[in-house]
């Protein structure tokens, strides 16, 4: 009988698993192993908790409380762990298995995976957390190392990269970890606003302040009261702002404008900017001051084109992404249209990158993702395309190249730029190190690849 | 040196994060000298990170554990020793012995009876090692 159920199960879209009384498990279904990860040859025997690895396991059972209750219970909403170590989130539904008496034999739980839900949640809610970050980027792990302990710190921080980079997503990233600011994430761009109006949208108005405030506004400091306040392109705003902003960060109050009184502000502030700063204060431009209060904790976000290793890995997270949105199923990227990818420059950085992919995603019909389907100025100039025969052969080379220069300049950055001890880790000579360093352009100091 | 075992009952908790306590154990010169339970319900992920740290704990036995706290707790020196199942005092006669890797399953007198493998990785290989004995199951019924 238990090949003919497997068969069935193994039809189903849903995860399903059954255990006895002891919760050893005595079935698992094809999709079960895909969303935990765990092949069915493993599962089968051991406790389902020491499997499925669920939030509510140790604490609240929905199985145990099933079968306890003889009631099914539908659609809970849970998370689990699964072999990757990422969360998972699911809705399971469980019911109690009853042998020919009518006893409680067991207990079978079915469950689907919501990651896809759970991306189009958070792209509407806006709440990014950590997971959201990808990147195998030593340096963006030095950040992701330090982020918790900058996020409940409350102090200003200033993050500093290219646009495109992501600097919202840590911002968010910082708000959500912190859990103590019950208040709203709020994101203004200083450099799209008007001079003019920046102030009223920061502060707001009461009513009678110009000719037609007819009622009260509160600005986007009053809204992210208790909460954050993200000021993007800080280094765009004007001399009158920076006095005004100033104020708040040292005094923790403002004025809206035609305000009589003061009014207190309990808001954390990051800043980011894309250009460097502290030029911008040598040059006069922006308050030395401001500069100091603002650059208590920095943040230094890399451009894509020097963290190339997490294009393949950005590439996949974009992929289902777009999938979930867009209601594809679009498997993977191509050797060829990956190698192309490799070899971009990424003035846009990760932004670029998600353009493209969406770019890809109207053309493509398919499963996988070819060089056909990217915007035609990435292979402008490169000698790809579908219809050449040694395209494969020169992909790989490509693919083979970038590889290693990303092992060489890795292993350089985590030597410190020292040849002796990058070349033992590689397990090759120094000679042979210097030798391809120079046969890629590759040098430590400056990192670009040529 | 002192670590810490995440458990549920008698067993290796099977998740870090949501582990209803830890099992702090001394060892000198491969005794144990004291050990004692600490709850750590209601810990939430960072909390449980620094408390671990700020006890000196120098390494982690659990089940499952997500990346983040992964990193957390390597980035302060603990070792983890991850994917371990099974009952704690298993799982301690193991380490006490220097026996110890993550993805045992453990059996009794801490010998190992099976890895865990996984689909995603490069091995889809065959688990050894089923079913084990049945005591202390926390909440049998």
């Amino acid at each position: 009988m238990s090949r003919g159920r497997d068969i069935i199960l193994d039809s189903i879209a849903d995860g399903v698993f059954t255990v006895d009384r002891d919760w050893n498990i005595t079935s698992f279904n094809r999709a079960a192993e895909r969303i935990t990860g765990i092949s069915r040859e493993q599962a089968v025997g051991q406790k389902c908790f020491d499997v499925f690895h669920a939030d509510v396991c140790q604490k609240a059972c929905t199985l145990r409380e099933s079968i306890e209750s003889g009631k099914e219970i539908i659609d809970r909403r849970i998370n689990i762990l699964n072999s990757e170590g990422k969360q998972v989130p699911l809705s399971i539904s469980t019911a109690v298995i009853r042998d020919e008496e009518g006893e409680a034999a067991g207990g079978a739980e079915t469950f689907r995976d919501l990651s896809d839900i759970e991306i189009l949640r958070r792209e509407i809610q806006g709440r990014y957390t950590f997971a959201d970050i990808i990147s195998q980027n030593h340096e963006i792990r030095e950040i992701f190392d330090i982020l918790p302990d900058i996020a409940v710190s409350e102090s200003t921080v200033l993050i500093e990269g290219p646009s495109g980079s992501g600097k919202e997503l840590f911002a968010k990233a910082l708000h959500t970890l912190n859990t103590a600011r019950k208040g709203q994430f709020v994101a203004v761009n200083c450099g799209a606003l008007p001079d003019t109006l920046l102030e009223s949208e920061l502060f707001g108005y009461v009513k009678g302040a110009f000719t037609d405030a007819r009622k009260d506004k509160p600005g986007r400091f009053a809204r992210a009261e208790g909460g954050t306040i993200f000021l993007d392109e800080i280094g765009d705003i004007p001399p009158a702002m920076q006095v005004k902003l100033l104020r708040v960060l040292q005094e923790k109050e403002y004025e809206p404008l035609g305000a009589a009184a003061t009014v207190k502000a309990d808001v954390r502030v990051i800043a980011a900017t894309n250009k460097n700063l502290m030029q911008l204060v040598s040059r006069g431009r922006f308050r030395d001051d401001l500069y100091y209060r603002l650059n208590i904790v920095k943040i230094n976000i890399p451009p894509l084109s020097s963290r190339r290793e997490d294009i393949p890995l950005l590439t996949d997270h974009f992929i289902s992404r777009f999938n979930a949105k867009k209601g594809k199923q679009i498997r993977s990227m191509s050797a060829q249209a990956m190698a192309i990818l490799m070899q971009h420059d990424f003035p846009g950085n990760i932004r670029e990158l998600e353009n493209i992919i969406e770019h890809a995603f109207i053309l493509c019909r398919g499963s996988e993702i070819r060089p056909g389907h990217l915007p035609r100025e990435l292979s402008a100039g490169m000698d790809i395309t579908e219809q050449n025969e040694n395209v494969e052969a020169k992909s790989i080379e490509l693919t083979k190249r970038q590889a290693e220069v990303t092992m060489i300049l890795n292993a350089l950055q985590r030597h410190n730029g020292n040849r002796k001890e990058t070349a033992d880790e590689l397990g090759i000579n120094k000679t042979t190190l210097w030798r391809k360093m120079k046969k890629y352009g590759v040098s430590f100091a400056d990192k670009k690849l040529q | 040196m002192k670590i810490a075992i995440a458990i549920f009952g008698t067993r290796v908790s099977p998740r870090f994060d949501f582990a209803p306590g830890f099992m702090l154990v001394e060892i000198t010169d491969g005794e144990i000298v004291s050990r004692r339970e600490i709850p750590a319900e209601g810990w939430d992920g960072l909390e449980r990170i620094e408390k671990l740290a700020e006890s000196a704990v120098e390494a982690v036995i659990c089940g499952a554990i997500d990346r983040f706290s992964l990193r957390q707790l390597e980035m302060r020196g603990i070792k983890v020793y991850s994917w371990i199942t099974g009952e704690a005092e298993d799982a301690l006669s193991s380490f006490q012995k220097g026996q110890l890797e993550s993805g045992f399953m453990m059996a009794q007198g801490g010998r190992c009876c099976g890895r865990w493998r996984f689909r995603q990785g490069q091995s889809q290989g065959q688990g050894r090692g089923r079913g084990r004995g049945r005591r202390g199951l926390p909440g049998a019924w």
